[in-house]
């Protein structure tokens, strides 16, 4: 059993970074998900980086067309099967 | 997935219906052992104060549902779907102690860690890191069961009650109020009616402490215990 143990911090001013930046949190997936840039963040993620590190993230090309998840351990294929099938 | 392949929903029902027999036994045995350890502090309570006890079996969709939410991205690896098992949780089996005033939250706390030594305390902190934790909660095995945690916890009874309507709205939301209570606005204001609820047991312990016939009353009844 794989549980994820959550040390950062989920500050407000990282909150606000990803809303200003178009980023909607999704409360049963925990993750921020902004649908113009096809980009998912994790909570996880978002409170084991740093606000500059997230910034860098939110302004990466994305390569092709799909989903880019920022996800502590790079989400497994079937996972990011089943998320992809969730945000449509 | 191929035909015929079961889901890890399929897997952690099962699990559930074949750990239900023992939770529930797990349930009977802790609030027993809660409610027998608590006597002595219920029979010397007051008219306006109050110590409940419930217990509970958590619910298949709530486990379900809570393992879910650990995984990163709350999704399940349907490829490692024999690798969950919902006796991670802790809080299969619940109790529940409810106390107002304060000052019987903290003693009923004392009471159940001295009958639960070996309980692993994990208290609900507060936003505030200086203030006392918002809820006492243990968890351990218990007779019944040594296949899962149970858990109790002591809280008080006004944030219990303001809880009572929060947590349905944050851990299951309708899908129109999904995101809201996680939003910094909504936690803001959550931590505001928890201080508010703090303040008002504060208050209400100092008019206690002050009224001089509450502490007429509270001689006699020492001098009654020891006679």
């Amino acid at each position: 059993m794989r549980v994820r143990i959550q040390t950062g911090r989920f500050t407000e001013s990282k909150a606000r970074l990803l809303e200003n930046a178009g980023y909607a949190y999704s409360f049963d997936r925990q993750m921020y998900v902004n649908r113009k840039a096809k980009k998912v963040f994790s909570i996880n993620f978002i409170q084991d980086r740093s606000e500059d590190e997230i910034q860098d993230c939110m302004k990466e090309r994305a390569n092709g067309t799909g989903w880019h998840f920022y996800f502590i351990d790079g989400p497994s294929k079937a996972v990011v099967r089943e998320l992809e099938s969730v945000l449509g | 997935m191929a035909r015929g392949e079961r889901t890890v929903k399929d897997l952690l029902r099962e699990e559930y219906f074949a750990l239900l027999p023992d939770i529930r036994r797990v349930v009977g045995e802790l609030e027993a052992e809660v409610k027998h350890c608590l006597l002595p502090i219920s029979r010397q309570l007051d008219k306006y104060e109050q110590l409940v006890v419930t217990a509970r079996v958590k619910d298949c969709e709530s486990a379900f549902d809570k393992l879910r939410r650990r995984q990163e991205g709350a999704t399940f690896d349907p490829e490692h779907a024999e690798e969950y098992t919902l006796t991670s949780l802790d809080d299969l089996a619940g109790v529940r102690v409810l106390a107002f005033p304060r000052k019987r939250v903290l003693e009923a706390d004392r009471a159940l860690r001295r009958q639960f030594l070996s309980w692993m305390p994990d208290p609900v902190l507060s936003s505030d890191d200086n203030d006392e934790p918002l809820a006492f909660k243990y968890h351990g095995y218990c007779k019944a069961s040594d296949e899962f945690h149970a858990e109790f916890q002591i809280v008080s009874m006004l944030t219990a009650g303001f809880w009572e309507v929060e947590h349905p709205v944050i851990y299951k939301p309708s899908p129109s109020l999904k995101g809201v209570a996680e939003t910094p606005g909504m936690k803001q204001r959550t931590r505001d009616v928890l201080k508010a609820l703090k303040a008002f047991e504060d208050e209400f312990a100092n008019l206690i402490q002050r009224d001089p016939l509450a502490k007429k009353k509270r001689k006699k009844k020492k001098r009654k215990k020891k006679g």
